[in-house]
């Protein structure tokens, strides 16, 4: 695909991630391998809603030397390092999509509950332990948590996504999304004893929970 | 040049702006307050108003010594009391309301919510202005007792962020609570990245909020 070509889907991406409620305002990245010494990436905190395909930022995966005025994304050095580590990873995504958020606040991996979820993702999503934004510990324990996994948890933080495409990568996104929806709705069920959850039942939940700590 | 007043109507459109995002973002209801320092005094919407149904005709400006609200006084008195900020919103916002029942204050789980807001957020021991003003102490976000949000910021901008962060900490707080397990993000690191984040943007957005329209326009 050309560069151009490249540049829009990012901005498409972006768009669609804050229209399915994954992203919200400035938060998260995006970007795609343009060829093998290259990635196209979101520059840094500016709204989705607002970025064109040219705000889009080329950086080197090895150098993280960038073109143009734009600064990318200060997560760059992970979205690099996992181009540099995986050959086969055409996108990355990461996002602070709010149940996913939860589960990183609380440093417990989401389970694979299911055969399609392990097909989708590789296994159990992993959570890369804390790491100061931008740093090169936070890159390593990211780097290595979602090692032979499309998707972990960035402890404390949010979540990180990757696949063969930024379709794929984007799927893996709302998976994730709804698994971690679904593993805070069952603990919900489980502390009130009751089926459907809201916020009244998420309330009830969370004062019961503090009450036993 | 503009003249003042087209540069107030100006503010008042950015703020009808910011109160359809909050509304989007299921971050308000009726009772909801935006404020803008102007002058001596503070531009503020009408609480009887919806946020989300702000129209240029539901503004107040308050001047020092005019007879205030009690809502207009705290939106005066946090304005005076944080030098820096030029701007002010007093949301409703579900998972905040969640922690104001039931803590003394909102730990940072997230570090986004450490860097904006700090180690933690208080909560107001009461309604009471001199409470509230206490919860901002060495802060720029706090909840209140009565289960509202408040966050100051040197822009519009800023201020929308703090809610947002504050409502995100706070359902990544609740949730991971239920979950079993919130892990509060370290004091060091907190403190850095607060730190960090002041000093960057220490040297934008000083100026009060009609300066800045102002450069914008020259």
């Amino acid at each position: 695909m050309k560069e151009k070509e490249l540049r829009n889907l990012v901005k498409e991406s972006g768009v669609r991630l804050v229209k399915e409620g994954l992203v919200r305002g400035t938060w998260g990245n995006v970007s795609v391998r343009f060829d093998e010494k290259s990635m196209i990436v979101t520059p840094s905190g500016l709204d989705y809603m607002s970025l064109t395909p040219e705000d889009m930022v080329l950086v080197d995966i090895n150098t993280l030397e960038y073109a143009g005025e734009n600064k990318p994304t200060t997560e760059r050095k992970i979205h690099a390092a996992i181009y540099r580590e995986r050959p086969e990873v055409n996108a990355v995504i990461h996002t602070h999509s709010p149940w996913c958020s939860s589960m990183a606040a609380a440093r417990t991996e989401i389970p694979a509950v299911s055969e399609s979820f392990i097909k989708s993702i590789g296994g159990e999503v992993r959570v890369a332990p804390y790491g100061l934004p931008s740093t090169s510990k936070l890159t390593n324990a990211t780097v290595s948590a979602i090692r032979d996994r499309k998707a972990c948890l960035m402890a404390g933080h949010g979540v990180l996504v990757c696949g063969e495409s930024l379709e794929d990568a984007f799927q893996v996104c709302k998976i994730l999304e709804d698994a971690a929806q679904k593993f805070i709705s069952d603990k919900v069920s489980l502390i009130i004893g009751k089926g459907d959850v809201g916020l009244k039942e998420i309330k009830e939940a969370f004062e019961r929970a503090s009450e036993i700590k | 040049m503009m003249t003042e007043d087209k540069m107030i109507e100006k503010i008042k459109g950015k703020i009808i702006e910011i109160g359809k995002l909050l509304a989007e973002e299921d971050l308000s209801k009726k009772g909801d307050t935006v404020s803008v320092r102007l002058g001596d005094g503070i531009l503020m919407t009408d609480p009887n108003i919806p946020l989300a149904e702000l129209t240029d005709k539901d503004f107040k400006q308050i001047s020092r010594g005019d007879n205030m609200s009690i809502l207009e006084a705290l939106h005066m008195a946090v304005l005076g009391y944080k030098k820096e900020g030029n701007a002010v919103i007093i949301n409703q916002a579900p998972y905040c309301s969640i922690v104001t029942g039931k803590m003394d204050r909102l730990p940072a789980v997230l570090d986004d919510f450490a860097q904006i807001v700090g180690y933690s957020a208080k909560v107001s021991k009461s309604d009471n202005l001199i409470d509230i003003l206490l919860a901002l102490k060495k802060r720029n976000a706090c909840l209140i007792q009565n289960g509202s949000s408040l966050a100051v910021g040197r822009t519009l901008e800023e201020a929308f962020t703090g809610v947002m962060v504050l409502e995100k900490g706070a359902k990544a707080f609740v949730e991971s609570t239920i979950i079993g397990n919130p892990v509060k993000i370290g004091l060091f690191d907190s403190l850095l990245m607060n730190f960090i984040y002041k000093k960057k943007y220490s040297k934008k957005n000083q100026k009060n909020l009609l300066e800045q329209f102002k450069e914008k326009e020259e």
